[in-house]
C-alpha cells in the first residue's frame, strides 16, 4: 500500500480541528437571544465542561469524514492485486541505479544525482539491504546487497561521470538479477537519471521481479532537458590534399544545437597542442551547421588534433579529438569485362583526374588476381558479376579483410551459382524509363559519402536523369540513396571489416547523365575514400568502442605490435596490453597512447576517442511513456510524488485498478458527512427549548 | 368567586394569545375591561362604582357645588354627596420599551403584554374620569402624553406605536417624568425591571414620597422565570448584544434562585417604599393584573380619601376582606 500524493496526508492534521472547535468555539454556535444576561454568568466549571467532549458519535463522524477525505486525496494504491501490507512492513532489498553517462555532467546534475543516491541510502531501514549500480552504456555493480551503508557511500564519493551514453534497459536488467537473488520480500529500485530519450529503448527483458517498487528520481527538476541549450561537435572529417612534400589536411566538423535557442558557436582547431584556426558559426535552434578549419600540414604519424567549442554546461561534447597519419591515396582497381573503354571512360576520368585526386587507378578486364587484390584498397565491379569459385572467395576475403567494394550492377544477368550472396541487395530486372527519366528522390546526407553535399549549393543530385536502372531489393543493408519511385539507388553493406556499396545501374553515360553532372566526380572520390578506409585507420573512435591494437599498428605501418605495450588513458593511468588479445576498451574520451615498454617515443601510437553525440540531446524521456513501456510486463509499483520524482505504474488498466481506492474513500466520506448532518440536526432539535 | 373570574368565556377575552389577534388597541382595551367587569359584577365583594356612595356633613372648605340640595331641602342641613369612583386622579403609565421587553417565548412578547395591560388600564382609568398620560421609555422617554381626561386616544395611540429598542435605564426617564408629573396622582410602571432593586425602589419611592401612588407591574416571560434550557449555548443580551457562554444544565438552578431572589428583593424594597408590586407572567390572562389594579385603586382611594371605604353603593362602607386573586397574580 502506498500513496501517489502523500502530501495530502498532511490533511490528517485537520483531524484536530473538530476537537479544537468543539472545545474552544462550541459555545459560539447559534446564540440564544435572551432579555438580559443579568442573572447569567460564567460558572467556574464551564471551562472544564467545555473541554469535555459530550457528543462522541458526532465527533467520531466528523473525524472519520476528514480522515477519509485526506486519504482519498492522497491517492492510495495497492502494490499488487489487492491491498497489501504497508510499505516498510519488512526489510527491503534496494537497488540504487545511478546514471553516470556523460550527459549527467550537465550543470549540477551529477551532484544532484549523487546527493539523491546518498539520500536513498541514508533513508534505508536497519534491516534493509542495498546494492549500488552505476550505469552508462553498461551497468557496473559496485556494491551488492550490503547491509552496510558505508561501502555505498564510499563508492558514491569516488564515482564520476563517464564518457559513455545511457542504456537504462541494461541497468534494469542487472537490478532485476540482483533482486531475483535476494531472499527479502520487499524489493525496490531507485533509478536516478536525467532520463534522456536516447537512453531508453524498450526491452522486454528489462523486467523487474513481481512486486518490485520502482522509484524514479529525475535530476534537474521537471523542466530539465526540454529547454536545455547545448552545443555538440560531431561528424569530424579530415580532407587530405597531397602537397609538395607533405599532405595538407582540412578539418570539417558539424556543430549541432540542441534546445530552443539559436546559438553562436566559436570553433577552434588545435593540432599537437597549437591552435590553428578559430571560426564563428551560427547554429539554428534544433539544427546543425558545418565548419571547415585548416588546412594544416601533416608532419608525422599519429599527429594529434582536436576541435573544440567554448564551454557550455555540458563540456564533454564540446571537444572532438582525432589522430592523423600521413598516407597515400587508395589504390582503386576497376574490373570491367570490356577493359578500359567507353563503358568506364567517365569512371576512369574521374578517378585519374590528376595527382590532386590521390587515387591510383587501374583497370582490368579479367578476374583480379590475388596480387592485384593485395595492392588494391578499393575494387570496382563495373557491370561485372561477382565471380564464384576461388576468384569469388578471394574477393570475399578481400572485403572481409577491410577492402572496399563498389558494385555497379550494370546490365549483367544473374546466373545460377552467382557468388554475390554477400552483397546487400538482390538484383532484379532492368528498368528503362518510359517517359520522364528517373531521378534521385532521397539522399542520406548523414552518411559520410553525402555529408559534404548537405549544404546549399554543395551539389545537387536531383538534377541527374537516369534513363535505365536495375531494380534491386535491399536485404539488410543501409540504403543511402533512392530513386524518385522509392526504389534503392545506392545500398551499403558490411562484410567483415570491409564495406560494400551497390549502385543500381551503371556508372557510364549510357545509363544516365550522371557523368556529366558536377557531383559525379566528388561523389566517386568520396565513395573511393570511404571504401578505401582500411582497418582501424579512422581518425577517431567512439568512446566505449574496443580497438584492435594489432590492426591499428598494421594500418599505421608499425608492423607487429611489440610485446608489453601499455595503453595510457587520457586522464592518466596505464593498462598493460595483452599481446594475445591486444584489445583496448576506450572507456574515456580523449587521446589514448600506446607506448612500447620502457620507452616514451616522440610520437607514440595513439587512438582518439570521442563521445557519442546522441547522448548530447538532453530532451527528456516522457516518464509516463517510460513507465508504461518499462512496466508493460512487470508488476506495478510506485514511487513518491516528490518534485523530480515520478511514480511508476504499469499498464493503464492495472494502474487504474490499483489506484482507484480514492473513489471508494470519497464516497465513504460523503456518506459519513451525510450521517453527521442528520445526527447533528437531530441533536440540535433536541437541545432547543 | 375566583372561579368565576377564570371562566372560559371571560378568560378567552383576557387571554394574551387571543388579544394578540386584535389589532385595534382601543377595541382590545374595551374588550378586556368589559369582559373583566362582567366577571367582577358577579362577585358580591368586588366592584368599583362611579355612582353615589354616601353623604357626609359639609365641612368648611368643601366645594359647595357638591352640596346635595335635595337633602338640604328635606333636612335643612348641608350634606356633601360623594361618589366612590370619581377620583379624577392623574394616572401616568410608565411603559418600558427597552429591548429586553421584546422577548417572548410564545405568541406574546413582554412588550405586547405590557401594551395590552397599559391600554386596558388606561381605558379603565379613563372610565373613571381619570386623567391618563403615557411615558414610554427605554433609557429616555421616547413617547410622552401629558395626563388629561381627553387623552385616552393619544395614550392608546402612543401605546400602539411603542416599539422595543435600546438599552433600558430608569434614571433619566424618571427624572423627566418627575419634571412633568407634578400633580398628585397615580404612576403605573410596567416593566421587566432588569435593574438594581435598590435603585429602582428608591427612584420609584421618590414619587411615592411626593404623594403619588405607585404600582409596579413586573412583566416576565415564563422562560425568564423557569429557564428551561438544557444545551450549552451562547446567550445574547437583547439590550447590549453581548454574548455569554452558558451551560444551563449546570446553571439553571442557580439562575432560578437568582431570579427568585431578585423578585423577592423588588417586592421587599418596593414594599418598604410604599410601591405596590405585582408580578405578571405573560402566559397568564390579564384579569390578574386588572384585579390587582382594582385592589390597588381601592387602597389608593382610601389613602387619599379615607372616608370612602365602602365598596358599592348599597349598605355602609366597610373594609372588605381581600379577595382571592385570580390566576396570574403572584
Amino acid at each position: 500500500m502506498g500513496f501517489l500524493t502523500p502530501f495530502f496526508l498532511a490533511g490528517l492534521a485537520c483531524l484536530a480541528l473538530p476537537v479544537l472547535l468543539h472545545l474552544t468555539r462550541r459555545e459560539r454556535g447559534q446564540p440564544v437571544r435572551f432579555p438580559s444576561l443579568m442573572f447569567l454568568q460564567r460558572l467556574p466549571f464551564q471551562e472544564k465542561s467545555r473541554r469535555r467532549i459530550r457528543h462522541w458519535a458526532l465527533l467520531a463522524l466528523r473525524l472519520a469524514a476528514l480522515a477519509l477525505l485526506a486519504a482519498a486525496f492522497a491517492r492510495p494504491f495497492a502494490r499488487s492485486g489487492g491491498l497489501v501490507g504497508m510499505s516498510g512492513a519488512g526489510p527491503e532489498e534496494v537497488v540504487v541505479l545511478l546514471d553516470r553517462s556523460y550527459s549527467m555532467g550537465f550543470g549540477d546534475h551529477w551532484e544532484q544525482a549523487a546527493a539523491r543516491a546518498r539520500e536513498a541510502t541514508d533513508g534505508l531501514g536497519l534491516m534493509d539491504r542495498v546494492s549500488l549500480v552505476a550505469f552508462s552504456e553498461t551497468p557496473h555493480l559496485l556494491v551488492r546487497s550490503s547491509a552496510d551503508r558505508a561501502p555505498v557511500l564510499a563508492a558514491l564519493d569516488t564515482l564520476e561521470t563517464s564518457s559513455l551514453g545511457t542504456r537504462i534497459a541494461s541497468a534494469l536488467k542487472l537490478a532485476g538479477s540482483v533482486l531475483e537473488a535476494s531472499p527479502l520480500a520487499g524489493r525496490r529500485v531507485v533509478l536516478i537519471s536525467d532520463f534522456q530519450q536516447a537512453g531508453w529503448q524498450p526491452d522486454r527483458d528489462a523486467a523487474l521481479p513481481e512486486g518490485t517498487q520502482l522509484e524514479l528520481e529525475a535530476v534537474g527538476g521537471e523542466g530539465a532537458g526540454t529547454d536545455s541549450d547545448n552545443l555538440a561537435l560531431t561528424g569530424l572529417e579530415l580532407r587530405r590534399e597531397p602537397g609538395p612534400d607533405r599532405e595538407r589536411v582540412s578539418v570539417r566538423i558539424r556543430i549541432v544545437a540542441f534546445g530552443s535557442r539559436d546559438q553562436e558557436a566559436k570553433v577552434t582547431l588545435s593540432v599537437d597542442g597549437t591552435d590553428v584556426e578559430t571560426v564563428a558559426v551560427a547554429v539554428p535552434a534544433g539544427g546543425s551547421a558545418s565548419a571547415s578549419l585548416g588546412p594544416f600540414m601533416l608532419a608525422h604519424a599519429f599527429t594529434r588534433g582536436e576541435v573544440r567549442l567554448a564551454n557550455d554546461e555540458l563540456a564533454a561534447d564540446n571537444v572532438v579529438h582525432f589522430v592523423a597519419s600521413p598516407k597515400s591515396g587508395p589504390q582503386v582497381l576497376v574490373w570491367d569485362a570490356r577493359g578500359a573503354g567507353e563503358s568506364n571512360l567517365h569512371l576512369r576520368g574521374a578517378l585519374e583526374i590528376g595527382a590532386v585526386s590521390g587515387f591510383a587507378t587501374r583497370v582490368t578486364a579479367t578476374t583480379p588476381s590475388a596480387a592485384q587484390l593485395d595492392e588494391a584498397d578499393v575494387v570496382v565491379l563495373n557491370g561485372v558479376p561477382v565471380p564464384e569459385g576461388p576468384a569469388g572467395r578471394r574477393l570475399r576475403d578481400f572485403v572481409e579483410n577491410g577492402g572496399g567494394l563498389l558494385v555497379a550492377l550494370g546490365d549483367r544477368r544473374p546466373f545460377a551459382g552467382d557468388g554475390d550472396d554477400f552483397l546487400p541487395v538482390t538484383a532484379g530486372r532492368l528498368a528503362d524509363a518510359a517517359g520522364e527519366p528517373r531521378r534521385l528522390g532521397f539522399v542520406d546526407y548523414d552518411h559520410p559519402i553525402f555529408e559534404a553535399f548537405r549544404e546549399p549549393r554543395a551539389g545537387d543530385f536531383s538534377r541527374t536523369a537516369f534513363y535505365r536502372t536495375r531494380e534491386v531489393e535491399a536485404r539488410g543493408g543501409r540504403t543511402l540513396a533512392r530513386f524518385d519511385d522509392a526504389s534503392p539507388a545506392l545500398v551499403e553493406g558490411r562484410l567483415g571489416r570491409g564495406r560494400i556499396l551497390v549502385w543500381a545501374g551503371g556508372l557510364g553515360r549510357l545509363w544516365s547523365d550522371f557523368p556529366l553532372q558536377a557531383v559525379y566526380l566528388p561523389f566517386l572520390h568520396r565513395v573511393s575514400r570511404y571504401l578505401g578506409i582500411r582497418g582501424e585507420s579512422s581518425a577517431w573512435r567512439r568512446a566505449g568502442a574496443t580497438v584492435d591494437l594489432a590492426l591499428l599498428a598494421e594500418a599505421a605501418g608499425v608492423g607487429d605490435l611489440p610485446a608489453g605495450v601499455v595503453a595510457m588513458a587520457p586522464g592518466g593511468g596505464g593498462t598493460p596490453v595483452d599481446p594475445e588479445t591486444p584489445l583496448l576498451f576506450l572507456a574515456q574520451q580523449g587521446i589514448w597512447e600506446i607506448r612500447p615498454p620502457g620507452r616514451r617515443p616522440d610520437h607514440p601510437m595513439a587512438v582518439a576517442a570521442n563521445v557519442d553525440v546522441a547522448e548530447s540531446d538532453l530532451a527528456r524521456l516522457d516518464l509516463e511513456e517510460f513507465v508504461v513501456a518499462a512496466g508493460a510486463d512487470r508488476a506495478p509499483s510506485s514511487g513518491t510524488g516528490a518534485p523530480g520524482r515520478f511514480a511508476d505504474g504499469g499498464p493503464k488498466e492495472d494502474i487504474e485498478r490499483r489506484q482507484g481506492f480514492w473513489r471508494v474513500l470519497l464516497a465513504g466520506a460523503f456518506l459519513v458527512m451525510a450521517s453527521e448532518s442528520i445526527l447533528a440536526n437531530r441533536m440540535s432539535r433536541r437541545r432547543s427549548p | 368567586m375566583a372561579s368565576a373570574a377564570t371562566s372560559p368565556s371571560r378568560a378567552s377575552f383576557l387571554d394574551p394569545a387571543v388579544l394578540a389577534r386584535i389589532a385595534n388597541l382601543d377595541l382590545l382595551a374595551k374588550t378586556v375591561v368589559d369582559g373583566f367587569m362582567q366577571g367582577m359584577h358577579r362577585s358580591p365583594h368586588l366592584g368599583l362604582s362611579m355612582d353615589f356612595a354616601e353623604h357626609r356633613p359639609y365641612m368648611p372648605g368643601d366645594d359647595i357645588r357638591r352640596i346635595d340640595w335635595r337633602v338640604y331641602a328635606r333636612t335643612d342641613r348641608f350634606y356633601i354627596k360623594q361618589f366612590e369612583a370619581e377620583t379624577n386622579a392623574d394616572v401616568g403609565f410608565l411603559l418600558d420599551v427597552s429591548a429586553s421587553m421584546d422577548y417572548g417565548s410564545r405568541d406574546v412578547s413582554k412588550l405586547d403584554y405590557a401594551r395590552f395591560l397599559t391600554a386596558s388600564l388606561a381605558w379603565f382609568s379613563a372610565g373613571q374620569k381619570d386623567r391618563v398620560g403615557l411615558y414610554a421609555f427605554d433609557d429616555d422617554v421616547v413617547e410622552q402624553v401629558r395626563p388629561a381626561v381627553a387623552h385616552l386616544d393619544k395614550v392608546l395611540h402612543g401605546v400602539a406605536r411603542a416599539r422595543a429598542g435600546g438599552a433600558g435605564s430608569w434614571d433619566r426617564p424618571l427624572a423627566r417624568v418627575g419634571a412633568t408629573f407634578r400633580r398628585r396622582g397615580i404612576l403605573v410602571a410596567v416593566s421587566d425591571f432588569y435593574d438594581d432593586p435598590a435603585s429602582l425602589s428608591s427612584a420609584l419611592g421618590a414619587f411615592r414620597a411626593k404623594g403619588h401612588d405607585v404600582v409596579a407591574f413586573h412583566v416576565l416571560d415564563p422562560v425568564e422565570i423557569d429557564f428551561p434550557f438544557a444545551a450549552p449555548a451562547n446567550f445574547r443580551d437583547a439590550e447590549t448584544g453581548s454574548l455569554l457562554p452558558v451551560a444551563p444544565e449546570k446553571y439553571a438552578g442557580a439562575y432560578r434562585k437568582r431570579v427568585a431572589a431578585h423578585i423577592g428583593e423588588l417586592r421587599r424594597r418596593f414594599g418598604q417604599n410604599g410601591v405596590d408590586y405585582v408580578l405578571l407572567d405573560t402566559s397568564e390572562p390579564l384579569d390578574g393584573a386588572l384585579y390587582a389594579y382594582l385592589v390597588f385603586r381601592r387602597k389608593a382611594s382610601r389613602s387619599r380619601q379615607p372616608a370612602l371605604t365602602r365598596i358599592g353603593n348599597a349598605g355602609p362602607p366597610r373594609e372588605g376582606p381581600a379577595p382571592a386573586p385570580p390566576n396570574g397574580v403572584r
